[in-house]
């Protein structure tokens, strides 16, 4: 019957955690035996997996910032679409609009509102056009 | 593989209370996904942490945009995953001039690929969770808080030198988890 390495010794070689001569030892083997060079195949997958960069706090509290920003603007541009007296009150008020949805008032975004808040009240399928293209191009 | 269902709400609640645009709804949503479509970018895409967060930024927004196209004919983890795969061929493709190859791996690294890869990392944190409370305090260490041996060891006030062996035993379970003997 074939000698095989425990495997605590084979992922303590690859953690590098065994003394070097034992370690040397182990390395020979694992060029020799199949079976040892296969679990020390899947340690190394299990390692890299452990080693995959994590997320941050700070990046994770940006991406909720930024999606909250982008819900709410959904909801606003549904507003849009739907309610006649929104539309007017856009038109009257586009920054005061977005503070009432606490979305940020960008240049960009106020600019491309004002133009859609100018559309005339019968070009409602120009509105979703435009809403639509605001939707995909912010 | 160790699988389990995550906590709180079903993907289905989730999905019809995101098509409301509930805000919560989303957070817990995209937070259950965030670390699959983190690791797409960084196993599936070789991306460094500051690129995978673009990717997965964009991600979340996509599918936000694109949450009422899900028809529910596939699993939606695997529809994130190709929203997110998407997403990071598009971010290497705006970093590259056009002219310029794509190294090799990024080349070879077809979606299969990339989402397999990913799903290795989710399947070690998944089985993470269901180790002993000392494996799980001296792995999470050791390799998502990259301390020393010797903070290690003051931290969980243990001789320095049985460190190594308790993380190897520690991977050892954590491997049985993950490949149960036949």
């Amino acid at each position: 019957m074939e000698n095989h390495i425990p495997e605590e010794d084979i992922a303590l070689t690859l953690i590098g955690g065994m003394p070097p001569a034992e370690a040397r030892l182990t390395e020979a083997h694992l060029a020799t035996c199949a079976r040892c060079a296969a679990v020390a195949t899947s340690y190394r997958s299990i390692l890299g997996a452990l080693g995959a960069p994590q997320l941050s706090e700070e990046a994770r509290r940006r991406l909720h910032d930024r999606l909250r920003q982008r819900v709410r603007l959904r909801r606003f541009l549904d507003r849009l679409l739907t309610d006649p007296a929104w539309q007017v009150e856009v038109r009257r008020d586009t920054r005061g609009a977005l503070e009432q949805y606490q979305i940020e008032p960008t240049p960009q975004l106020v600019a491309a509102l004002q133009e859609i808040s100018r559309v005339p009240a019968e070009g409602e399928g120009q509105i979703d056009e435009r809403v639509n293209k605001l939707w995909y191009g912010v | 593989m160790t699988q389990s269902r995550a906590p709180g709400p079903a993907d289905e609640e989730l999905l019809r209370r995101c098509l409301a645009h509930d805000e919560e709804a989303w957070t817990i949503l995209v937070d259950r996904y965030a670390g699959y479509i983190y690791a797409i970018a960084t196993r599936g895409f070789g991306l460094a942490a500051d690129q995978a967060d673009e990717v997965l930024q964009e991600t979340a927004l996509s599918l936000v945009q694109h949450l009422p196209d899900y028809r529910g004919s596939g699993p939606l983890r695997a529809w994130i995953g190709t929203v997110a795969a998407n997403a990071a061929r598009q971010y290497l493709r705006r970093q590259k001039p056009p002219a310029e190859p794509l190294e090799a791996d990024v080349v070879d690294a077809s979606q299969e690929a990339a989402i397999a890869r990913a799903e290795e990392v989710s399947a070690v944190r998944t089985a993470l969770d269901h180790l002993s409370a000392e494996c799980r305090a001296v792995l999470s260490q050791a390799f998502y808080d990259h301390r020393r041996y010797a903070e290690i060891a003051a931290a969980l006030g243990i001789p320095e030198g049985t460190v190594a062996s308790r993380i190897a035993r520690c991977l050892a379970r954590l491997r049985g988890l993950l490949e149960p003997p036949p």
